[in-house]
């Protein structure tokens, strides 16, 4: 929209301030964890820890594809959540038509990587990306409607079942996902050629550009990872349940986006990592806790999160434009 | 044969075209009773798009108008026995005063008003909850009065809450079109840097349009809660879209400088016909959201071409380009 200027990086070594926000985000989540233990023992306990990883993990994955979006320069996706329960959906309706679980999974990830990449491509020739994806949304939210008529879909697969409960050495499968997802996007962004454009894109799109970067392509690309990592996590629950749902994924949106700009990642673009997202998905996910063991209303903690969010982004544009000024 | 090349035109055309498949082919839709049917379900959208559109020629946009929407809701269903003036004023007054704030920060610290509201859209739903204590808030059975007067039908297809939108549309517009903060808005949506140079005062046609989105999204809330009897605070999630819809339907530009009111009402109307058309037909509720979200994707393309768009700015130079060389 209003075309903010990008200031110039910081001069002096932005692997240092980089490094320096990594640890102010970690500090902020342990004296948060310290403070929780001192009003509330039960917050401390191993249990209640998985119990904030897993919650962490699921808005997290989802977060590590969302994190591509906003490093590239094209704010969020408001399609995330309806990704998620339409990728649960279509392969417990595959599935119910007697296809395997695996080729169930097989096509379903194959029509998200279509409709991520045609988000992408209409984002790419300059459409806004908030109202592309929420347009994308309500049709996707359609389209489960019209495949299951309303209905929630049951799925009857032990491999499944296990994908979604099981645990290796005690933690729960989604919680190695998690970091599994948040070493391969910090792989992909940090080593690879791919990565590096980005990021170069987000940063400045008219020298990316101009540069011979392929804007189309890196944006397109983006678009289809958050995508498949929006499946990720539609399988996860789907596969916790054993049955596809096709309602209540409405909040998603709101965490991933929660977990992304409080984890520091800048907004316009090319300032980021995924570790930090990771920090953040942790962090909303210990906050919600903690403000759960209070007994607090859900309204509340949604607004709580909406204060953190809009602080949070005033705070990092602010101090962006003093470095830069 | 100029006359079809006007935008207005078409879309009026398009209106029209919509109107008539649906009369020919859904039964008893060509019904005065079901234009008053239209109408009435167009006002809650109509007016929160009259200030998305606002907003929009002002080059931004507010997502938070639907979490407004669902507080100002609450806020005039409590507030139902002082009568529907006082109900409404309490649920406006504060809304004009936050988007005042919001225009203000966003103009100061200038950032992006997608990115900022993103975080207000998140923050007022969560205040919609705790101010309703999580529960939905229904008018008291003597307050039931309200509801049925704001529904009344009048002048063979208008309602008291229909009549508003197109008084809030119609004044919306001669606004845009004659006032100084009108002009201004315009001109910070259709060129920010150039405006700047000329002179144009930054700040304030950004306070004036997010007030403009965030009050009209409050009176749409307040009526719409008002005329249903009841609020809920999840409710109007999906009021952001529709009214996004119609605006682009309307010829509003999501890249700002472009538009008009009567677009907007076109828009709005169009969209409701065919809603209308398919509830008619008896299809299930999830039609409406696929429909809705192909309409959006589709008005978006046609936004790439006509607006300010990096898409349409190469068709131009092509199109140039070629007459040079003819």
């Amino acid at each position: 929209m209003s075309d903010t200027a990008i200031p110039a990086g910081p001069l002096r070594s932005p692997a240092a301030a980089a490094l320096a926000r990594a640890v102010l985000a970690a500090g902020l989540v342990l004296t948060l964890a310290a403070l929780g233990g001192y009003f509330n023992p039960a917050f401390l306990s191993p249990e209640n820890g998985l119990a904030i990883l897993r919650a962490a993990a699921m808005s997290g994955i989802v977060a590590m594809g969302a994190t591509f979006i906003t490093l590239s320069g094209r704010f969020f996706s408001l399609a995330l959540g309806q990704t998620a329960m339409f990728a649960g959906v279509l392969m417990a309706v595959l599935m119910a038509w007697g296809l395997p679980f695996g080729l169930a999974l097989a096509a379903m990830l194959a029509v998200i990587v279509c409709l991520g990449a045609v988000q992408g491509a209409i984002i790419s020739m300059g459409a806004n990306p908030i109202i592309t994806t929420l347009g994308a949304g309500a049709l996707l939210a359609g389209l489960a409607g019209l495949f299951t008529g309303g209905r929630n879909v049951a799925i009857d697969s032990a491999a499944l079942a296990w994908i979604g409960n099981g645990r290796i050495l005690g933690v729960p499968t989604q919680t190695w996902a998690f970091v599994a997802a948040v070493a391969v996007a910090w792989w992909v962004l940090n080593k690879t050629r791919f990565g590096r454009e980005t990021i170069f894109l987000g940063a400045n799109r008219a020298t990316a550009g101009a540069s011979g970067i392929g804007v189309t392509k890196v944006t397109v690309l983006v678009f289809v990872i958050a995508s498949l990592a929006a499946a990720m996590m539609g399988v996860f629950e789907a596969a916790q349940f054993s049955k596809a749902r096709v309602a209540g994924f409405g909040a998603v949106d709101f965490d991933v986006i929660a977990a992304v700009l409080i984890g520091g990642t800048a907004i316009q673009g090319g300032r980021g990592s995924p570790l930090r997202t990771a920090l953040g998905a942790v962090f909303i996910a210990t906050l919600q806790n903690y403000m759960l063991l209070l007994a607090w209303s859900s309204g509340v903690r949604t607004l709580v999160t909406g204060v953190f969010i809009v602080l949070i982004v005033a705070g990092f544009h602010v101090a962006a434009r003093r470095k830069g000024a | 044969m100029d006359i079809l090349k006007k935008p207005l035109v078409q879309r009026s055309l398009l209106l029209a075209a919509v109107y008539a498949a649906m009369a020919v082919t859904v039964a008893n839709f060509g019904t005065s009773g079901n234009a008053y049917a239209i109408l009435e379900s167009s006002a809650l959208v109509g007016i929160v798009a009259a200030g998305l559109a606002v907003n929009m020629m002002a080059g931004e946009l507010d997502l938070s108008v639907g979490s407004v929407a669902a507080c100002a809701g609450l806020v005039a269903v409590m507030m139902s026995g002082h009568g529907v003036a006082v109900a409404v004023a309490c649920a406006v007054v504060p809304a004009v005063i936050y988007g005042i704030a919001q225009g203000y920060a966003i103009a100061r610290l200038q950032i992006s008003s997608l990115v900022f509201t993103l975080g207000t859209f998140i923050g007022m739903r969560g205040l919609a909850y705790v101010i309703s204590d999580e529960r939905t808030l229904t008018l008291a059975l003597s307050d039931l009065g309200i509801s049925m007067a704001l529904r009344e039908r009048m002048l063979l297809i208008f309602s008291p809450s229909s009549l508003v939108m197109v008084a809030v549309l119609l004044l919306a517009g001669v606004l845009l079109r004659y006032t100084r903060a009108g002009r201004e808005i315009f001109a910070i949506g259709g060129a920010r840097r150039e405006s700047r140079a000329a002179g144009v005062p930054q700040t304030r046609p950004l306070v004036v349009s997010f007030a403009v989105s965030a009050g009209l999204a409050a009176l749409a809330g307040a009526l719409a809660s008002l005329k249903g009897g009841s609020a809920t605070p999840g409710g109007y999630e999906t009021v952001l879209l529709a009214a996004v819809t119609a605006a682009l339907i309307g010829g509003v530009s999501l890249y700002g400088g472009r538009g008009s009111m009567i677009g907007v009402l076109i828009g709005v109307l169009t969209l409701q016909v065919l809603l209308s058309g398919l509830q008619l037909t008896g299809a299930p509720g999830w039609a409406a959201n696929l429909a809705t979200g192909l309409i959006l994707l589709a008005f978006l393309g046609v936004d790439l071409v006509n607006g300010e768009s990096p898409v349409a700015e190469a068709l131009r130079r092509r199109s140039i380009r070629s007459r040079a060389r003819a």
